[in-house]
């Protein structure tokens, strides 16, 4: 719109210059031999002048109207993308995801992650030597900018670098929510790119995020390009360790309990070996188990823990997969080395404040007030009976107020 | 010789231009000339040699026969034929472009200005009266595209008034034919005359040139006046103007400023090579600017004809 001003501008000299021709002073004149031999003298130089100075001023409101303004095309993203010393914006969205650490290992890349690194940096250099500004998003965590909006690319690609692996699922709609308001904050740049460097893994994405997505996609194409370049391999084998723990709430030494791991496989898979281990020493025997796509459990019985206080307990395969960041996992328990045992004497009952030991449970565990809960409240009883006349006799009923004599 | 600084006053074109009587004008004007001038500036310089005579202590040493001297060793004067004061004959222009004039414009004054026939006129009412003063005899040619008037010299009493009558004429604003009016003016003066030419001389310089030799050749002492408005020299426009030319010359749009250096050099390279072609003939060529003074250039150009 600018640009078209700026054209449009361009045609003021040449109004004022035919204006001026039509607005003009008269003069009689009488040296006229001598004005029309000067003419004759410098015709061509004066014509030369003319046009030169008309061309001078068209080309002076163009440069500046050239300065203030884009240029048609750079709008087109075909022309941006060929012409690679444009400005631009570039925003990098880095899935750094749990299944980005598959090791797909290609050339030069061990994980995913390393092959998404590997090309946002080819982009970057591809823009060097023109102005561009990079920003840089974690695709699991788009709260934690990795790197605002710059022109440093040194910067960009040190801080692509020294992106980690998270434990993450994606949230690709915060990104590209985020990636619009950094396009926008951005101002009026011809060039404004959005890469998406990703596994494209379903599993990550939950079934109630794909509207999100796809609305928060749709707002963004608005205002950029997006490009996804997808990491996905074919045929991907992937078996984790989803959960671990006892089957006991109450672990105590002393007494044996159940270790559990939780298995769960993504695509094809084969049976797999578990081991246990207790404060980083194995006990028991591997188990060797298949994993499906649901939640499989692992179990290895009646195991004796002999030192009370935390104790770690770590569930992990034995060969490490395509992905090994999934293949353990550990958690803490907590043993207890003596049970304290408090005998109440009293009624027995059940129900709310039944039972001599319903007040000292109330006092010893005092339910949360801001959760209404049916259990806790009393209800008052509704011991009057409706009265009438017929219902009573002086005779044969007991009532609270004296007979009237009759 | 000029004018007192209060007399110097009315000699202002600005206030000549309110004198609307010629007589007074020219009064005013060698009034203020007149202190300081002992003999006729009038005095003609004939360059018919007669012969020689020995020079003797108080002779003019102008005259003297250096050549003679180189040979001889002896100072001789050169003797001419005639040296008396010569008839005062003025010649003003009133053709359509002396009608140009933008040299002053009187603030109580709107509408009038101040034109090179002003001061063409004013300059040779000036002359007259100074040589009437003189005692010299006087006469007037009136010319544009033809010698359209004619007063022969004559030093009456009456010769004043006819001339100054006729120099209140309006002209016609016709055509010029400056070479040809020479030749008229020079078939028409019977007797030897002091020729002073008051114009802009914008004509062929050829043909002037021609008009000139003609009137050298029956002797006349002859001096040109070129009056020549101030914005005919300094071409002060700026803004984008449509030169409407006098004398049917055409006209021309332009933007003055680029033209300003060009016209400035072609009115030069005229005025020069007339110049040149005067003094190559003997002629004295003076250019009045009608936004000056006239005293101060009259007084000068009388001076130099007293010095001769």
């Amino acid at each position: 719109m600018l640009a078209v001003a700026g054209v449009a501008l361009m045609a003021i000299p040449i109004i004022i210059h035919w204006l001026n021709r039509r607005r003009y002073k008269v003069v009689e004149w009488a040296a006229m031999r001598y004005l029309l031999a000067a003419v004759r003298q410098n015709r061509r130089r004066l014509r030369f002048e003319s046009w030169l100075l008309l061309a001078l001023r068209c080309l002076v409101i163009g440069l500046l109207a050239a300065a203030m303004a884009r240029p048609l095309g750079c709008s087109n993203q075909s022309v941006v993308l060929a012409g690679a010393d444009r400005a631009g914006l570039h925003v990098i969205i880095l899935d750094d995801s749990l299944s980005m650490s598959y090791e797909a290992k290609r050339s030069g890349a061990t994980t995913q992650l390393d092959r998404a690194k590997q090309l946002a940096r080819a982009r970057i250099d591809s823009l060097e030597g023109s102005q561009q500004r990079v920003a840089i998003i974690s695709g699991s965590n788009p709260a934690r900018v990795i790197m605002q909006s710059s022109f440093d690319l040194d910067a960009a690609r040190s801080a692509i670098s020294q992106t980690k692996q998270t434990f993450k699922g994606n949230d690709f709609a915060g990104a590209f929510t985020l990636a619009e308001e950094i396009v926008r904050d951005a101002g009026d740049i011809p060039n404004r790119n959005v890469w998406l460097y990703t596994d494209r893994t379903a599993a990550s994405l939950k079934q109630g995020d794909a509207e999100t997505l796809a609305q928060s996609a749709k707002t963004l194409f608005d205002h950029a390009s997006i490009s996804v370049i997808d990491l996905a391999v074919a045929q991907p084998g992937n078996r984790a360790i989803v959960s671990t723990g006892a089957t006991d709430q109450l672990v105590r030494i002393g007494f044996g309990t159940d270790l559990r791991a939780g298995l769960q496989a993504f695509g094809q898979n084969d049976p797999s070996t578990i081991s246990f281990l207790v404060n980083g020493k194995q006990i028991g025997s591997p188990i060797t188990s298949n994993p499906s796509t649901e939640e499989t459990p692992a179990l290895l019985p009646q195991i004796g823990l002999d030192k009370p206080g935390p104790a770690l307990i770590t569930a992990r395969f034995s060969e490490h997969d395509r992905m090994p960041i999934d293949d353990e996992l550990s958690t803490v328990l907590d043993v207890a080395g003596h049970l304290k045992l408090l005998i109440v004497e009293g009624r027995s009952g059940n129900g709310p404040l039944a039972g001599s030991g319903a007040f000292l449970k109330l006092a010893l565990a005092p339910p949360d007030d801001s959760v209404a809960n049916e259990s806790n409240y009393i209800a008052p009883k509704s011991s009057a009976t409706p009265i009438s006349p017929a219902s009573h006799s002086p005779t044969t009923a007991r009532s609270c107020w004296p007979a009237r004599a009759s | 010789m000029s004018a007192s600084p209060e007399l110097r006053r009315y000699l202002d074109p600005t206030t000549l231009a309110k004198v609307h009587s010629l007589e007074l004008r020219a009064r005013l004007i060698v009034e203020g000339l007149m202190s300081g001038m002992h003999r006729s500036p009038f005095q003609g310089s004939s360059v018919e040699f007669a012969q020689h005579r020995q020079y003797s202590p108080g002779d003019d040493v102008r005259h003297l026969d250096w050549r003679v001297y180189g040979r001889s060793n002896r100072l001789y004067i050169k003797q001419y034929q005639e040296e008396t004061n010569l008839p005062l004959m003025l010649v003003v222009d009133a053709s359509e472009s002396m009608g140009f004039g933008n040299a002053v414009r009187p603030r109580d004054q709107a509408g009038l200005k101040w034109t090179k026939f002003d001061h063409a006129v004013s300059i040779a009412a000036a002359l007259a009266y100074l040589a009437i003063h003189q005692q010299d005899a006087v006469g007037l040619s009136i010319f544009d595209q033809t010698l359209s008037r004619y007063i022969k010299p004559s030093m009456s009493a009456a010769q004043w008034k006819l001339v100054i009558e006729e120099l209140t004429h309006i002209p016609k604003w016709n055509k010029t034919d400056t070479g040809k009016v020479f030749e008229q003016l020079s078939e028409k003066l019977s007797h030897r005359s002091l020729v002073i030419i008051v114009s802009d001389f914008f004509d062929d310089i050829d043909s002037i040139t021609r008009g000139l030799k003609r009137l050298r050749y029956r002797k006349h002492d002859i001096a040109l006046i070129q009056v020549l408005d101030h914005d005919e020299i300094d071409f002060p426009f700026d803004d984008v103007t449509l030169f409407k030319g006098l004398e049917e010359a055409g006209q021309l749009l332009t933007e003055p400023r680029s033209l300003r250096d060009a016209y400035q050099a072609e009115l030069k390279k005229q005025t020069d090579a007339l110049a040149k072609s005067c003094r190559s003939m003997g002629v004295e060529f003076t250019r009045f600017d009608s936004s000056e003074p006239i005293d101060a250039k009259l007084a000068d150009f009388l001076a130099r004809r007293m010095a001769r």
